[in-house]
C-alpha cells in the first residue's frame, strides 16, 4: 500500500472517530436537555396536580370546609403567607412535616390566590419592613406571617397544635391533634373579613392561664390580652369583650365598680365559675355585678341523679344539654360539664332585662351545699337546674350582653388540651365568643383539626420477649444463614 | 435481553454477592424495623424511606461486578460480537440488579406482616413509599452501571459508584455550603448583603433540585408526588443511556 492510500486510510478513519465522538456528545447532551426541560416542564405544569395526600388522616391536604371557603374568596384576592424561615427541608420529627406539605396544599389550590413562601429574616431583613413598614406586627424569625391588604395575622408553629396538658405538667407538650388547618385556615377567614376585636382577660384572682382559650379566639380573629387586677383597674376602651376565667377568689372592689360601668357602657363578657377547688367562695361581688344582669351564681355543686346523665360515680360529672335557642351552637346538644356551680335568674325587677337559659341539667339533678368544716353535705329539692345562663339588655342599642357558665369545662386549658378543639363544648364556647361580639356575622367558618397519624401497634404484643425473638430473628438469624450460603459458594466456586 | 437479564441475575446467586447484598439488607431494615417496634409505633413508610440510605452501601455491591467483572476476564467481547444490541445489554444488567433489590424487599413485606397482625396499621402511604423506593432504586442501580462500566476493577467501580451516591446523598449539605460561600464572597466584593443572599439561595435551590432525597423526603409523611418518579427515572435513562454509549464507544474503538 502506497504512503497516500495509508495517508487517506488514516484520514478516514480520524473523520470517522472525530464523527462518533460528536455523534456520541451531542446524544447524551440532546437527552440531557430533553430530561431537564422534561422535569421542569412536568413538575411546574402537573406536579401540584398529580400529588396526593394519602397520609391516614389527610394530614397533607384542606378539608372540603376549608377549600370550600378558599373557592368562595374573591377571584383576585391575594393572600401572602410567609414563612419567617428557611423553607425547612428536614421535616422529620418536627412539627414542621404537617405544616409545609399542607401549606403546599393551600397555594395549589387556591388558584392564586393564596402564595406560600419562605423568607428568613436573618438573611433578608427587608422582608420586615416589606410585610410589615409600620412596625405594628410582631414579626420574628420562625413564625409565620398571614398577609392580606396590609393587615398581618402571625401563627407560631408551636401553636398550630394541642397538648395533653397533663403531660406539660410534668415538663412533656405531647401533641393531641393537628390544628394546621384550623389555625391557617380561621387566620385567612379573619383577614378577609376586615374584622379586628379585641378580649381582655381578667387575672389576678388565681384565674385560669387561658392558653388554650386564647387560641380559640385567636382561630376567631380576636387578639386576647390580659387585665392584671389592682387597685386602678379599668377595662380598656378598646375592649370588645371582658373574660373572667373561673377565678378562685371573689373579685375586689374596683373591678366590681368597674365591671358595673362596663355593663352601663354596654360591655359584653363572659364569666366563668365552677365549684372545683374553692367550696367556700360565694362570690358575693361578682354576684353583684351579675345581678345588674338579674343572673347569680349559687354556692352548690350541682350533683347528676339520672344515670342517663351521670358521667361517674359521684354525679358530679354529667352531660348537660343545651336548650332550644342554642341547638345551632354545635353540633350536639350533650355537653360535658363537672363541678359545676347553678345558675340562675336574679330577683332583678327591671323588665328591659332579658335572661334565658343555654344549658340545663336534667330533671332529677340536685345541688348539694358543702360544709368543708365537718363535712356535710344537704340536698336541695331535685330539679332542672341551669348550668349557663346568657342575659341582655333590651330595648336600647349596644345592648350588653354577658354569658354566665357555672363550669370551667367550656374554657379551661385542662380540658380544651384534652379534648381538642374538635369537642363539643369548644364549638359552643366559640359560637357563644360569635355571639356576644357580633363576629357570627363574619367568620362561619369551622374547621375540624385532625387527629394525629397514630401507628401504635397492640403494646400486650411489644413484650421484650418478642423483641428478642425479632431481633434475633431479623438481625441475626436471617443475615447469618446468607452469610453462610455465600461463604459456601465462594469456597465451592473460587477456583472455577 | 432476557438471556443478558437471566445470566446475570444468576450470577447473583452463584456467587457471594447476591448473599451478602440480601444479608446486608435484612440486617440493616431489620434494625430499623425492630427499633420502631420496641417503641410501639411502626411506620412502615418511614422504615422504607429510612432504607434509602443504605443506597450507599448496597447498590456498589450489587453492581460493582456488572461490567468490570466481564471486562477483566474478558467475556466483555461477546458484546461487541453477538449480534445483541448493547443497550439490551444494559438494560437486561439493570433489571437483573433490579430483580435481586426486589428479593431483598421481602424484608420489608415481612416487616409488614408483623406489623399488621400486631394491630399496626399498613396504609396506602406506605405503598407509596414502597413505590418512590423502587424508583430511587432504579436511579441508583442505573449509577451504579455506569460505574461499573468505565473501569475494569470492581473496587474502582464500587467505589466510584459509592462516591457518587454520597455526593448525591449530600448534595443539600454541600449545596448549603457552596451558597453560603458564594455568598459571603459576593458579599466581600461589594454586593449588596441581599443580592448576595439571593444569588446563594439561588444556588441552592439549583443544587437542591437535582437531590432526589429531597424530592422523596415527603413520602415518609404520605405525600405522594408523581414528579419524583418522572426525575428517578428519566434520569436512570440517563445514566443507562451513558453506560450505552461507553460500551458503544469501546465497541467502535475495538472495531
Amino acid at each position: 500500500m502506497s504512503s497516500n492510500k495509508k495517508s487517506a486510510n488514516k484520514s478516514s478513519g480520524d473523520n470517522r472517530q472525530k464523527y462518533l465522538k460528536l455523534y456520541s456528545v451531542g446524544t447524551v447532551l440532546i437527552l440531557l436537555v430533553i430530561v431537564f426541560a422534561s422535569n421542569i416542564l412536568f413538575e411546574n405544569i402537573l406536579g401540584k396536580h398529580l400529588t396526593f395526600d394519602l397520609s391516614l388522616s389527610n394530614q397533607n391536604s384542606l378539608t372540603k370546609e376549608s377549600s370550600d371557603f378558599i373557592a368562595s374568596l374573591p377571584a383576585d384576592a391575594n393572600f401572602r403567607i410567609v414563612g419567617l424561615m428557611d423553607k425547612p427541608t428536614s421535616l422529620n420529627n418536627s412539627p414542621m412535616r404537617y405544616i409545609v406539605p399542607l401549606l403546599d396544599d393551600y397555594a395549589s389550590k387556591s388558584n392564586g390566590r393564596i402564595s406560600v413562601e419562605y423568607v428568613n429574616p436573618e438573611t433578608y431583613p427587608s422582608i420586615l419592613r416589606e410585610l410589615d413598614p409600620q412596625n405594628i406586627y410582631d414579626l420574628s424569625s420562625d413564625k409565620f406571617a398571614v398577609c392580606y391588604q396590609g393587615r398581618i395575622i402571625t401563627v407560631e408553629p408551636y401553636d398550630c397544635f394541642t397538648y395533653d396538658s397533663s403531660y406539660s405538667q410534668q415538663g412533656y407538650m405531647v401533641p393531641t391533634a393537628n390544628a394546621v388547618e384550623y389555625t391557617f385556615t380561621n387566620a385567612i377567614a379573619n383577614l378577609a373579613s376586615g374584622i379586628t376585636a379585641k378580649a381582655y382577660f381578667v387575672t389576678g384572682l388565681q384565674t385560669d392561664e387561658s392558653v388554650q382559650l386564647k387560641h380559640v379566639l385567636s382561630s376567631l380573629g380576636m387578639e386576647a390580652e390580659d387585665l392584671p387586677v389592682s387597685n386602678g383597674f379599668a377595662i380598656p376602651d378598646d375592649c370588645d369583650l371582658l373574660i373572667l376565667n373561673n377565678p378562685q377568689t371573689d373579685i375586689p372592689e374596683p373591678v366590681e365598680i368597674a365591671l358595673g360601668e362596663y355593663i352601663d357602657k354596654g360591655g359584653d363578657f363572659i364569666v366563668v365559675l365552677s365549684f372545683y377547688n374553692n367550696v367556700t367562695e360565694s362570690y358575693s361581688r361578682l354576684n353583684n355585678v351579675l345581678n345588674k344582669m338579674n343572673l347569680n351564681v349559687d354556692s352548690y355543686v350541682l350533683r347528676e341523679n339520672d344515670p342517663h346523665y351521670a358521667l361517674d360515680t359521684t354525679g358530679f360529672a354529667s352531660l348537660i344539654h343545651s336548650t332550644d335557642g342554642y341547638k345551632e351552637f354545635a353540633s350536639t346538644d350533650s355537653f360535658r360539664a363537672s363541678y359545676a356551680r347553678p345558675v340562675r335568674a336574679y330577683d332583678n325587677p327591671f323588665s328591659y332585662i332579658t335572661t334565658e337559659p343555654v344549658m340545663t341539667t336534667s330533671s332529677t339533678a340536685t345541688a348539694v351545699i358543702v360544709d368543708p368544716d365537718n363535712g356535710i353535705s344537704e340536698f336541695e329539692n331535685e330539679n332542672t337546674y341551669n348550668v349557663v345562663m346568657y342575659s341582655t339588655y333590651t330595648g336600647m342599642t349596644n345592648p350588653p350582653q354577658c354569658f354566665v357558665f357555672g363550669t370551667s369545662d367550656f374554657t379551661s386549658d385542662s380540658y380544651l388540651s384534652s379534648y381538642g378543639y374538635n369537642d363539643a363544648n369548644v364549638q359552643f364556647i366559640r359560637n357563644c365568643i360569635k355571639k356576644v361580639t357580633g363576629l357570627n356575622e363574619y367568620n362561619n367558618v369551622f374547621v375540624y383539626t385532625k387527629p394525629l397519624d397514630d401507628y401504635s401497634i397492640d403494646s400486650a404484643k411489644v413484650t421484650s420477649t418478642n423483641v428478642s425473638v425479632m431481633t434475633v430473628v431479623f438481625m441475626v438469624v436471617i443475615p447469618l444463614a446468607l452469610v453462610i450460603v455465600a461463604v459456601i459458594i465462594y469456597n465451592k466456586r473460587k477456583n472455577l | 435481553m432476557f438471556a443478558v437479564f437471566k445470566r446475570e441475575f444468576l450470577s447473583y446467586f452463584r456467587s457471594p454477592v447476591g448473599y451478602v447484598a440480601i444479608a446486608l439488607f435484612s440486617f440493616l431494615s431489620g434494625y430499623i424495623f425492630i427499633n420502631n417496634f420496641s417503641s410501639g409505633s411502626v411506620n412502615i413508610a418511614s422504615e422504607v424511606i429510612s432504607m434509602r440510605s443504605f443506597f450507599v452501601v448496597i447498590v456498589p455491591i450489587i453492581t460493582m461486578g456488572s461490567f468490570a467483572e466481564d471486562k477483566k476476564r474478558g467475556t466483555e467481547i461477546l458484546y461487541y460480537t453477538t449480534p445483541v444490541d448493547l443497550f439490551s445489554v444494559v438494560f437486561g444488567k439493570f433489571l437483573a440488579a433490579f430483580a435481586l433489590y426486589m428479593i431483598m424487599f421481602v424484608n420489608i413485606i415481612v416487616h409488614m406482616i408483623v406489623t399488621k397482625s400486631c394491630n399496626g396499621i399498613v396504609g396506602i402511604g406506605d405503598w407509596g413509599s414502597i413505590i418512590v423506593f423502587f424508583f430511587l432504586a432504579a436511579l441508583f442501580i442505573s449509577i451504579g452501571l455506569l460505574a461499573s462500566a468505565i473501569t475494569d476493577s470492581q473496587i474502582i467501580s464500587a467505589i466510584a459508584c459509592f462516591i457518587i451516591i454520597i455526593f448525591i446523598q449530600l448534595i443539600s449539605t454541600i449545596s448549603a455550603l457552596v451558597g453560603n460561600t458564594i455568598s459571603a464572597f459576593l458579599a466581600v466584593i461589594g454586593v449588596s448583603s441581599e443580592s448576595a443572599n439571593s444569588i446563594g439561595t439561588a444556588i441552592v435551590n439549583g443544587m437542591n433540585w437535582l437531590d432526589p432525597f429531597t424530592k422523596t423526603a415527603d413520602f415518609r409523611y404520605g405525600v405522594f408526588s408523581v414528579s419524583p418518579l418522572i426525575f428517578c427515572v428519566s434520569f436512570a435513562i440517563v445514566f443507562m443511556f451513558l453506560t450505552f454509549r461507553i460500551l458503544e464507544k469501546k465497541r467502535w474503538a475495538k472495531s
